[in-house]
């Protein structure tokens, strides 16, 4: 009797459709896991204030500064392992205005740390052509606007420009620009601070800074009424000691 | 017996449903173009990057010869005497020779028609980007009163008389009904067909020719910043192009907006502003793309300039100083300071940008 059940040939579909159903499902986990999630937010300041085009703020030489671009890349966003690193990301863009918030799926574990680079990094630099990139990437063409140049001068890495009014008052016509890009400029901010990743669980990282404290916390302090432009390849000292403060001021934290 | 289900049948039942109830969902990105339309698979030329084709209106070989058809349609102006070609003529590089368009009632626009090139890859459309998509940029010119002026349902009901524009529709989008939305995508779709990658420049990235000693210069020129390092931080006496018309995917354009200093206040023309509503907008205009740009005379959105020595003479001067001047120019600090040989290198390096084969196309000449 139960031989001749075993091979019922109704039980015998039954089985096979019920196998069909789980095999030919869209939702083949490659882990046996449900992933976390991992939020990258990066909270950029201007004197203070969220940054906005057009917002004014005064810096640590009484310049009155009127912001008109802020831009940047976030690269390399990765998880660090007691073996490595895994790659969340290859590259985000931060514009003023958007919502510069990241998530990704993360696979439960415990991890070593987490890494944003405050550029390109260097595999998809200098030498690399944009067109690789879907259209609308950050690193494709359309994606890049603005912080591509050509192939001559790579990525820009980050863009902060304007106005100043050098007397303090409200007459924007001093032009500045940092426009910082190339290899040696890449800026690591990492945390190293183990913590697990459980399934279904929300994790946050955020990274923060002022852009006034780029200038004013860069080795030699910057004051825009004096060295006001560069774009990095014509003017690679001032370009280096922006990237001075920028990496004395971001910070990277972990949410709790 | 009779309400009974046969295990045997269930356990089929069960087996189909689970086939085709399993199965993926399709991409709801992704539509397929008519049945009845055959794919056209856009040739990219090398070093330009990927054409993003908008999901609802995939390219075929009936839409884009029917968006070919309907580009030089004169039935769509009011009085059957103006196309797009009208203003956007080949010889010109598919804009017009005139300082502004002048439409069919007489009345003149405000601003110099755009060359049409490499349209597939932009991702704003007028001199200050009010239209977000090709297909929305299509759907203006027809019934604007300044220029075809007519209105969409009489555009429509004219083309629906004629049974064979009646008879391509059908075959481009599957259905006898003509309507404004499918106009503008098959105009779309042919615009997207028109590509420029043939200049000289081109060649030269390919490999397939030399430039001369002075058309290096100027492509050096092009690249370099500009000024007087003495004057300007980082100067390198160059033409400090890059910036806005940069190499990336060989389009020219940042495909951002700028104001280029032409002028200290915007009440005539507010450019982008007019469209956002922000100040710090006014006087900023598209960049556009220097492809063909000997060809496209005149200059400037307003059309203000005639010849290409008199906007080498603009840049080189630094530009008017206003309040939403782009930081990039040298209004400043004496301007980019060219000397006569430096320009001739660079109209001799912009002139390697002309591609006669794209003008002389007979793929985008009028049909009818």
């Amino acid at each position: 009797m139960a031989h001749r059940f075993l091979h019922s040939p109704t039980l015998s579909l039954v089985t096979l459709a019920l196998g069909v159903l789980v095999l030919g499902s869209c939702t083949p986990a490659p882990e046996d896991q449900p992933p976390g999630t991992i939020t990258l937010t990066a909270d950029f300041s201007f004197g203070g204030d969220s940054v906005l085009v057009g917002r004014t703020a005064v810096d640590h030489n009484g310049n009155h500064l009127r912001l008109e671009t802020f831009a940047l890349y976030l690269g390399g966003i990765e998880l660090l392992t007691d073996t490595g690193a895994i790659r969340l990301s290859d590259a985000e863009r931060w514009d003023a205005g958007d919502d510069n918030r990241w998530s990704y799926s993360v696979v439960p574990g415990t991890y070593e740390g987490f890494r944003v680079h405050l550029g390109v990094p260097a595999e998809f630099n200098t030498d690399t052509d944009p067109t690789i990139w879907p259209n609308d990437h950050p690193l494709g063409v359309a994606g890049s606007a603005g912080l591509f140049w050509s192939w001559n001068t790579g990525y820009i890495f980050s863009k902060f420009d304007g106005k100043a009014d050098t007397t303090g008052g409200n007459d924007f016509t001093h032009p500045y620009a940092y426009h910082i890009g190339g290899d040696a400029n890449l800026i690591e901010v990492r945390l190293d601070d183990p913590w697990t990743v459980d399934p279904c669980s929300r994790h946050g990282f955020s990274l923060a800074g002022d852009i006034l404290q780029f200038l004013s916390a860069a080795d030699a302090p910057i004051d825009p009424a004096i060295d006001n432009v560069t774009h990095t390849g014509d003017n690679p000292d001032l370009a280096a000691r922006y990237v001075t403060g920028q990496r004395a001021t971001v910070t990277l934290t972990r949410n709790p | 017996m009779a309400h009974s289900l046969s295990p045997l049948v269930a356990g089929f039942g069960l087996l189909a449903l689970a086939v085709l109830g399993g199965s993926c969902e399709p991409d709801p990105t992704v539509c397929e173009p008519p049945s009845a339309a055959t794919p056209l698979e856009i040739d990219i030329p090398p070093f330009f990057p990927p054409m993003d084709i908008p999901p609802d209106n995939p390219t075929t070989v009936e839409g884009v010869e029917l968006g070919r058809l309907l580009f030089w349609e004169k039935a769509l102006s009011a009085d059957s005497t103006m196309s797009c070609g009208t203003c956007h003529m080949p010889q010109f590089s598919f804009a017009e020779p005139t300082q502004v368009s002048t439409g069919i009632t007489g009345a003149q626009g405000t601003r110099n028609a755009m060359a049409l090139i490499n349209m597939g890859w932009a991702t704003r459309f007028f001199w200050d980007g009010r239209a977000i998509t090709l297909e929305e940029q299509v759907l203006e010119p027809i019934p604007h009163p300044d220029e075809m002026n007519l209105p969409w349902p009489e555009a429509t009901a004219r083309l629906a008389a004629d049974p064979a524009y009646v008879a391509r529709f059908n075959a481009a989008f599957g259905s006898d009904e003509i309507t404004a939305d499918g106009v503008s995508k098959a105009v779309a779709q042919f615009l997207r067909t028109m590509i420029s990658s043939d200049s000289k420049f081109d060649r030269w990235r390919r490999g397939q020719v030399q430039l001369t000693d002075q058309e290096f210069q100027g492509y050096e020129i092009f690249n370099r910043e500009g000024g007087d390092p003495e004057v300007v931080s980082g100067g390198q006496f160059g033409g400090d192009c890059f910036h806005c018309h940069g190499e990336a995917g060989l389009q020219f354009t940042d495909y951002l907006f700028h104001n280029n200093g032409l002028d200290s206040t915007f009440s005539a023309d507010p450019g982008l502003a007019g469209v956002t509503g922000q100040p710090l907008d006014s006087g900023r205009f598209r960049t556009p793309t220097l492809r063909n740009v000997a060809l496209t005379a005149p200059y400037m959105h307003d059309g203000r300039m005639q010849t290409l020595e008199e906007v080498l003479d603009h840049y080189n001067s630094g530009g008017v100083p206003s309040a939403t001047i782009d930081p990039f120019m040298k209004y400043s600090s004496g301007g980019l300071m060219l000397q006569p040989s430096q320009k001739a290198a660079l109209l001799a390096f912009l002139h390697t940008l002309t591609d006669t084969a794209f003008v002389q196309n007979p793929a985008f000449a009028d049909p009818h």
